[in-house]
């Protein structure tokens, strides 16, 4: 059965080699593999050169893929079906051997450059199946021994295991471009799932922070009716503790000029005492001024409440970006004003085309990174500078935060992170603007803002496009004094 | 003394405005309600109306355009702590509002907003009257030309006084 000079231990062996050489280390390509198989049988049958060739899977010509001894450039060639050795083995499934000059065999070698001329030879069809999936062919060169007829008996059993090894190259080689396009397909899913992830909660915190735009506007208008008639009511009282001071004055005055009714308001005298009347009409001015300035702060925050949140949630409009920062400072003045102070810096800029309670958005995250960059300064009770800054380049706006800690806290550089930067990010992105962040160079924390004066060409704000520079200003200009 | 008309659904603010309004000369009727201050309206006119514009039953400016058909000479005003951009343009172009006050308000500006209001609707009212008196002048001088004309055919030169140089009317016998 095997190769026919090998004992039986040696052919068990040589057969148990053959059979692990198939089963493929890993990182081998099934190239690799076939041509080890091949060199394995030559080597042990013995003959000076062989070749194997399979076919396509669509059982078409046959390719040789691999040889032993043979010129360069044999591997690969196509040998069609039922033409020479190995297409008539394939296409007649019987095993034959030829004798002869067979240099001119596109399977075996061409007697030159040290290769042996072949003159005898053993092909056999590989058929696994009933399928004709290649063919093999052995040969010896001139001045070997020529193959006998035995030989060819003995190598159908091989031809079997053969088939077996190429088979299992196959099957193996499509398992692993199964493997290959599934863990292909799995990387794609986790990436998308990913990236839905990261939409989504973009998604739910924008959904958040719009319904809580809505809140806002609606708790907004809710508090103008009361500070509305306290307000009032305030400056109505003033007028009314105006009154009542002037008449109580005269009272005084009138008393003064009739002595004889002391004795009858000595018991007033004794009230005024007991209220420190002198007191209260001293202090009932400031106290009225202050309960208006407290409503008139109010009267700011609700305002710059609403025109964060812009009722007109989510609509495009040419908008001055301006309005929008004064109000965002408006509302995290309170958080910031333990750490930095805030140094407005605006140049002119013309309308910007944007959604204007988006971008407000992005310039609270801007401020609140800011202001958190410099909190390790404040917690030395050091105070920072927070510096907005803006202006134009052809065709953009930019807007810049930087946060500058005094000397001694200038090491903190870790950029903001988390879902607000992201989302900031996004809205950026949406705008077709770019949101850059870095410490230039004196250590001064800068975020930059950059956006294009008008969507480009039409583009969509769902689009994501990139900034184009290339857009002029289109909308009126209008200047605004810092 | 003019007549003026607030609606409000929150009665704080009704007493508030009262209260600013308290030193002008103003005859003043508020109501929570505006079903309520149309009813009276169909009853009692009013030279200014000013209306909150968030209400339960009925908005201000379904309110104003309703009073407007009663009395389509009254100054119209509201007033709210929101604004819209579509309410805002209901209110101008529906209602023909003079004045959108906002809450909250100042005093001193929603005296002298209804003032400056008033005025202009006697300066239209005046200008209205003087226009009628135009008109009806202008009728009775046309009956006299005509009266004139008759009497000039009647008697040739009747109408025509001579004077001499120093203005001195010439009688002629």
């Amino acid at each position: 059965m095997i190769p026919g000079n090998l004992s039986g231990n040696e052919a068990f062996q040589w057969a148990c080699e053959l059979y692990r050489i198939g089963r493929r280390s890993a990182g081998a390509t099934p190239g690799d593999v076939l041509g080890r198989t091949l060199e394995h049988l030559v080597g042990g049958f013995p003959a000076s050169a062989g070749c194997l060739a399979t076919t396509a899977p669509d059982g078409a010509d046959l390719t040789i893929v691999a040889g032993v001894n043979l010129p360069a450039g044999a591997v690969g060639t196509v040998v069609p079906f039922g033409r020479r050795l190995l297409g008539r083995a394939a296409a007649e499934r019987v095993p034959f051997r030829r004798d002869g000059d067979l240099s001119d065999e596109p399977g075996l070698p061409d007697g030159r450059a040290g290769r042996p001329l072949p003159v005898s030879a053993l092909c056999w069809p590989l058929v696994a199946e009933s399928r004709v999936i290649g063919a093999l062919c052995v040969a010896r060169g001139r001045g070997e021994p020529p193959f006998r007829a035995d030989d060819l008996g003995d190598g159908a059993v091989l031809a079997n295991m053969i088939t077996l090894a190429v088979e299992n190259v196959r099957l193996q080689a499509g398992q692993d471009g199964r493997i290959a396009e599934l863990a292909r397909l799995n990387a794609e899913l986790t990436d998308s799932h990913r990236r839905l992830k990261e939409t989504q909660a973009h998604l739910v915190q924008a959904e958040k922070l719009a319904s809580i735009g809505q809140l806002a506007a609606g708790v907004a208008h809710e508090i103008n009716n009361p500070v509305g008639y306290v307000g009032s009511n305030m400056a109505t009282l003033g007028a009314y503790v105006g009154d009542l001071l002037r008449v109580l004055d005269a009272y005084q005055a009138a008393e003064a000029a009739v002595p004889e009714a002391a004795q009858a308001l000595a018991p007033v005298r004794g009230l005024e005492d007991q209220v420190d009347l002198a007191y209260v009409k001293d202090d009932v001015g400031a106290l009225i001024a202050e309960c208006r300035e407290g409503l008139e702060r109010v009267r700011r925050i609700v305002r710059d409440l609403k025109e964060f949140a812009h009722a007109d949630e989510g609509a495009w409009e040419r908008a001055d970006l301006h309005r929008g920062l004064d109000a965002t400072l408006g509302l995290v003045r309170n958080e910031i004003k333990y750490t930095a102070d805030v140094v407005r810096d605006y140049g002119d800029l013309p309308l910007v085309e944007c959604v204007p309670s988006q971008l407000n958005q992005v310039f609270m995250q801007l401020l609140v990174n800011a202001a958190g960059d410099l909190a390790d300064a404040a917690a030395a009770e050091a105070r920072g500078t927070i510096t907005v800054r803006t202006g134009t380049d052809p065709g953009t706006a930019w807007v810049e935060v930087a946060a500058a800690a005094p000397g001694a806290h200038r090491e903190r550089t870790e950029p903001g992170t988390g879902r607000g930067s992201a989302l900031a990010r996004d809205i950026v992105a949406r705008h077709g603007g770019t949101l850059e962040e870095g410490p230039d160079p004196d250590g001064v924390r800068v975020r930059r803002v950059t956006l294009p004066l008008s969507r480009a060409g039409g583009a969509e704000a769902d689009g994501g496009g990139v900034s184009s520079a290339a857009d002029g200003p289109k909308g009126p200009t209008r200047k605004e004094g810092p | 003394m003019s007549r003026i008309l607030l609606v409000d659904d929150e009665e704080n603010i009704l007493r508030a405005l009262r209260r600013s309004l308290a030193r002008e000369e103003y005859t003043i009727e508020d109501f929570s309600e505006p079903a309520a201050a149309l009813a009276r309206a169909e009853v009692v006119p009013f030279d200014l109306v000013l209306s909150d514009y968030r209400m339960p039953q009925m908005d201000g400016v379904a309110f104003l355009t309703r009073f407007k058909a009663l009395h389509p000479d009254a100054a119209r005003m509201i007033i709210s702590g929101q604004a819209d951009l579509e309410g805002l343009l209901a209110a101008i172009n529906e209602a023909e509002i003079q004045r959108f006050i906002s809450k909250p308000w100042e005093n001193y500006d929603l005296r002298t907003s209804i003032r400056q209001a008033l005025a202009h609707r006697e300066v239209v009212l005046q200008n209205r009257r003087l226009a009628d008196q135009v008109r009806r002048q202008q009728v009775r001088l046309d009956e006299q030309g005509r009266l004139l004309d008759r009497l000039e055919r009647e008697f040739p030169g009747i109408s025509e006084v001579r004077r001499t140089a120093d203005g001195a009317v010439v009688l002629e016998e």
